[in-house]
C-alpha cells in the first residue's frame, strides 16, 4: 500500500528541488548575460551615447536582479539552526503585528522607523514616497538623514531610481557604511503591486557588521506590508479630511465600510456580521 | 525553574514586543512593561519583580537613573538587571555596568542572545547565593 505521508514529503521535496533548479538556471543565465554585456568589445565603437546609457542601465538592472536572486538562492538553500529560525520568526511576527495595527499615517511611519532601527539595526536611513507627478520621490521620514538627503529625487537618479523603476530590491550584503549615492540597501514600497516609494538604508550600527538573509526577509515584509499600511493610512486621512475638521466617530467609519460592502454585493460582507444601529457599531 | 516576573523598560513598542516575545521561552513567566524609568518605578510599587531589562535612552527617566535608584533601594538592591544599548553608547553602557547592571545586550536584539544572557545572569546569581555563608 502506498504511504501518503511519505509520498507527500517526496513530492514536496521534489517541488522544492525543481524550484531551486529553476532559480539556479535563471541565476546562471543572468550572470552569463551580464558578463557578455560587460565584455562586449563592439560596444564602445558601435553604440551611440544613448545606446551605451541604455546598456549600462540594463547592466545595473541585471546586476541587481543577480544579487537579489543570489540572496534568494542563499535563503532558500540555507538550513538555519533552530535559534536563528526562532529569531527570524520573532522579528517577522513583531514587525508584521506593528504594521497591521497602525492606522494613523504617523503611527505607520513610526512603526517602520522602529523596525528599521530596532530589528534591522539600520543607523541612517530615509523613507521616500512617490510624488503626484510620478517622476520624483520625496523624503517623508528619516533617521540621522535630516538635511543630508535631497528633498526631491528624480526617478532617474542612481540606485534609488533603478529600484523605483524596476521594483527590484538592492542589497549590498558586504558593507556596513554607505551614503545617499551608495546605499547599503534600497527596497521598493508597494501597495497592491504598485510602487508607492522606497526605503533606503545608508549605514548600519557598528555592532551590525552586514545585512543577513534574516534582514532580507524583514525588508521583503516591509516592502509588501508597509506600503499597504501607508496606503490605508492615507485613505483614512483623506476620508477624515472630508469631514472638514469635524471629529468623525468610529461608528461612522464602520457605516462607510458597510456602504462599500453593500455596493460590492453580498459576497463582500463578512458572513454573520451586521451593524447594530441602536449602538452604531459592528456587533 | 520557578515562574518569573520580568519587567521590560523600553519606550519603543516594537522593542518591548520583541523582548516580550523572546522571554516567553521561560515557562509560565509573567511580563510587565513600562515605557520609561518613572513608569517602571510606579509598576514596581505594586508588583513583585524578579528581573529587569531596561533600555538606556528614554524620556522622563532614563535607564541609568533607574539602575542607580534600584541599586540604592534595599528592596530592589539585588534585582538582576540587564541594560539594552545602542551604538555610540559605550560610555553609557560602562556607566550602567558600574552602577550595578549585571549585563548588557546590544541593539538590534537577537532573541537567542537575549535568552542566553538572562540565563547566564540567573545562573551567576544562583552561584553567588550558594557561596554566601
Amino acid at each position: 500500500m502506498r504511504n501518503p505521508g511519505k509520498d507527500g514529503q517526496g513530492t514536496h521535496h521534489a517541488r522544492f528541488e525543481a524550484a531551486l533548479d529553476t532559480l539556479r538556471y535563471v541565476h546562471g543565465e543572468i550572470a552569463r548575460e551580464n558578463l557578455q554585456l560587460r565584455k562586449d568589445p563592439q560596444r564602445p565603437e558601435a553604440a551611440d551615447v544613448a545606446q551605451t546609457r541604455s546598456l549600462e542601465e540594463r547592466v545595473k538592472v541585471l546586476e541587481m536582479k543577480n544579487r537579489d536572486l543570489s540572496l534568494r538562492l542563499e535563503t532558500a538553500t540555507e538550513r538555519r539552526p533552530e535559534g536563528v529560525q526562532e529569531d527570524l520568526l520573532a522579528n517577522l511576527y513583531v514587525a508584521g503585528f506593528n504594521l497591521h495595527r497602525a492606522l494613523e499615517w504617523d503611527s505607520v511611519l513610526t512603526s517602520m522607523t522602529e523596525i528599521l532601527l530596532d530589528l534591522v539595526g539600520a543607523r541612517q536611513f530615509g523613507i521616500f514616497l512617490l510624488n503626484r507627478d510620478g517622476e520624483t520621490l520625496s523624503q517623508v521620514a528619516s533617521e540621522r538623514g535630516q538635511g543630508h538627503n535631497p528633498r526631491s529625487i528624480p526617478l532617474s537618479a542612481g540606485i534609488m531610481g533603478v529600484v523605483a523603476k524596476t521594483g527590484i530590491p538592492f542589497f549590498d550584503g558586504d558593507r556596513q557604511e554607505g551614503d545617499f549615492r551608495n546605499p547599503v540597501a534600497c527596497v521598493p514600497l508597494k501597495a497592491d503591486g504598485r510602487l508607492l516609494g522606497v526605503i533606503q538604508v545608508h549605514s548600519l550600527f557598528t555592532q551590525k557588521k552586514s545585512l543577513t538573509s534574516k534582514d532580507h526577509e524583514l525588508f521583503t515584509l516591509l516592502a509588501e506590508t508597509a506600503g499597504t499600511a501607508l496606503m490605508s493610512a492615507l485613505l483614512r486621512r483623506r476620508f477624515l479630511s472630508r469631514a472638514n475638521g469635524k471629529p468623525v466617530a468610529w461608528h461612522e467609519l464602520l457605516l462607510q465600510v458597510e456602504m462599500v460592502s453593500d455596493d460590492a454585493g453580498p459576497a463582500a460582507s463578512p458572513a454573520g456580521a451586521h451593524v447594530d444601529e441602536s449602538e452604531g457599531r459592528r456587533a | 525553574m520557578s515562574p518569573m516576573t520580568f519587567l521590560i523598560v523600553e519606550d519603543s513598542p516594537t522593542m518591548r514586543q520583541l523582548i516580550s516575545f523572546s522571554l516567553r521561552r521561560f515557562p509560565e513567566c509573567r511580563i510587565i512593561e513600562a515605557v520609561d524609568g518613572a513608569d517602571a518605578l510606579r509598576r514596581m510599587a505594586f508588583e513583585e519583580i524578579d528581573f529587569v531589562l531596561t533600555d538606556i535612552n528614554m524620556p522622563i527617566m532614563d535607564g541609568l537613573k533607574l539602575v542607580a535608584l534600584l541599586r540604592s533601594n534595599a528592596r530592589t538592591r539585588d534585582l538582576p538587571i540587564i541594560i539594552i544599548t545602542t551604538e555610540g553608547a559605550d560610555e553609557d553602557r560602562q556607566r550602567g555596568l558600574d552602577l550595578g547592571a549585571d549585563a548588557y545586550i546590544p541593539k538590534p536584539v537577537e532573541a537567542e542572545l537575549l535568552v542566553r544572557r538572562v540565563e547566564e545572569v540567573l545562573r551567576d546569581r544562583r552561584a553567588e547565593a550558594c557561596l554566601r555563608p
